[in-house]
């Protein structure tokens, strides 16, 4: 009965040494998730068009350029929320070289997260060239008016 | 000299016109039950001092995109009840704005939260953090008769308050959203633009290999009795 008390006891001490080796060389898998940062430069601050003729389109003189700041990682969206005053149905974009316009207020624009997924975001900046035409009749003097981009990032939603 | 305080004076004035704006996360998502109020953070980051409008639109339901021009509806045409400051004065550097929402009416919304910069040029920029908001039925009390069952709370709103994230603020299962949450991270892992926070993953393979490691005992602990019924069973001869 001793001797068998013994054998039991090795047994278990085998079984117990096997487990904790099995425990302590389980590989540890880390995960986590990183939170979403998205800023964006818009520029010039200070849109202005040379004096325009009423009916005669007129490009502007710099380009507006969006740009992703450093630091941000993840895909951004670029739409234009509202545009008031003359400039509003008057101004036509296009992304630059590109050879067709369109109306600013249907522009929107993709600018992604260039990355091998692990090293920090980058973005190729988006340029605007902008051509204003105000119709003939349009009251002469001076106008202004308030362009207002939305920057939203790709949803991820599951 | 002249020319180059110009250009100095020209190249401050630019500088202060081309600033940054800035939000995290970029999305929220609101997993709730009828009534129940969760609430989530976003920061908005202005280099310059700004005022921001906020205010929230919400998409059609049978509408799948997510473009905010076509975000056209109330949250209350959807019972959706949102709590947080519609204007945010002066913001400068980081501001933290609190988002509480509470609905009344099962299902799934979409919805965008806009936060629009005052401006003192003719550029305005508005940032957009899409909502996603599901509302479900309170899970049915499991009625065994093990415990007194006294705190239903059925109609009850439990708020709840979260960090910025896109997991969900149900907590009756939170650990099935961070097994979840790792999951997206892996399915997305080719970029690294995930919308959400907190150091939630690593007990996911941590319970995989105590598994792994109860799979092999237990046909250890098997094999030695076998091994000290036969042993018995020698000795005896």
């Amino acid at each position: 009965m001793k001797k068998f008390l013994l054998v039991f006891l090795a047994m278990m001490l085998v079984v117990g040494i096997v487990g904790i080796v099995m425990a302590t060389s389980a590989p540890q898998g880390v995960s986590v998730p990183v939170t979403g940062t998205s800023s964006m430069t818009i520029s010039p601050g200070t849109v202005t068009f040379p004096s325009v003729t009423p009916g005669t389109p007129r490009p502007l003189d710099d380009a507006i350029t969006f740009t992703a700041d450093v630091g941000s990682n993840e895909d951004f969206s670029i739409s234009v929320l509202s545009v008031t005053d003359i400039f509003s149905g008057n101004i036509d974009v296009s992304i630059a070289d590109a050879a067709s316009f369109g109306a600013l207020e249907s522009f929107s624009a993709n600018m992604d997260c260039i990355t091998d997924g692990v090293t920090p975001c980058t973005y190729n900046a988006i340029t605007l060239d902008a051509i204003l035409d105000v119709p003939s009749g349009t009251p002469a003097g001076s106008h202004s008016g308030v362009i207002t981009y939305l920057i939203t990032a790709t949803p991820v939603f599951t | 000299m002249k020319l180059y305080f110009l250009f100095f004076i020209f190249l401050i004035f630019n500088l202060v016109l081309t600033s940054a704006i800035g939000f995290s996360p970029s999305q929220l998502e609101y997993s709730l039950n009828i009534n129940q109020e969760s609430c989530s953070n976003v920061t908005i980051t202005s280099e310059i001092t700004r005022d921001f409008r906020v205010y929230d639109n919400w998409s059609e339901q049978n509408n799948s995109e997510w473009n905010a021009k076509e975000f056209n509806v109330n949250a209350v045409d959807y019972g959706l009840i949102l709590n947080y400051s519609d204007t945010l004065r002066r913001v400068l550097g980081n501001k933290e704005v609190e988002i509480c929402i509470n609905g009344d009416t099962t299902g799934t919304y979409r919805g965008i939260m806009i936060f629009e910069g005052s401006t003192k040029t003719n550029v305005g920029v508005a940032v957009g953090i899409w909502l996603k908001v599901i509302i479900s039925e309170p899970p049915a009390q499991t009625s065994s008769g093990s415990s007194g069952g006294g705190g239903g709370g059925g109609g009850s709103s439990a708020k709840t308050t979260a960090t910025p994230s896109l997991t969900t603020l149900d907590n009756s299962n939170l650990n099935t959203n961070t097994q979840n949450l790792a999951g997206n991270i892996e399915k997305e892992g080719n970029i690294s633009t995930e919308k959400s926070s907190g150091i939630t993953g690593s007990a996911v393979d941590d319970i995989e290999g105590k598994k792994e490691v109860k799979k092999i005992l237990i046909p250890l602990i098997a094999l030695a009795i076998i091994g000290l019924i036969m042993y018995k069973w020698k000795t005896k001869k």
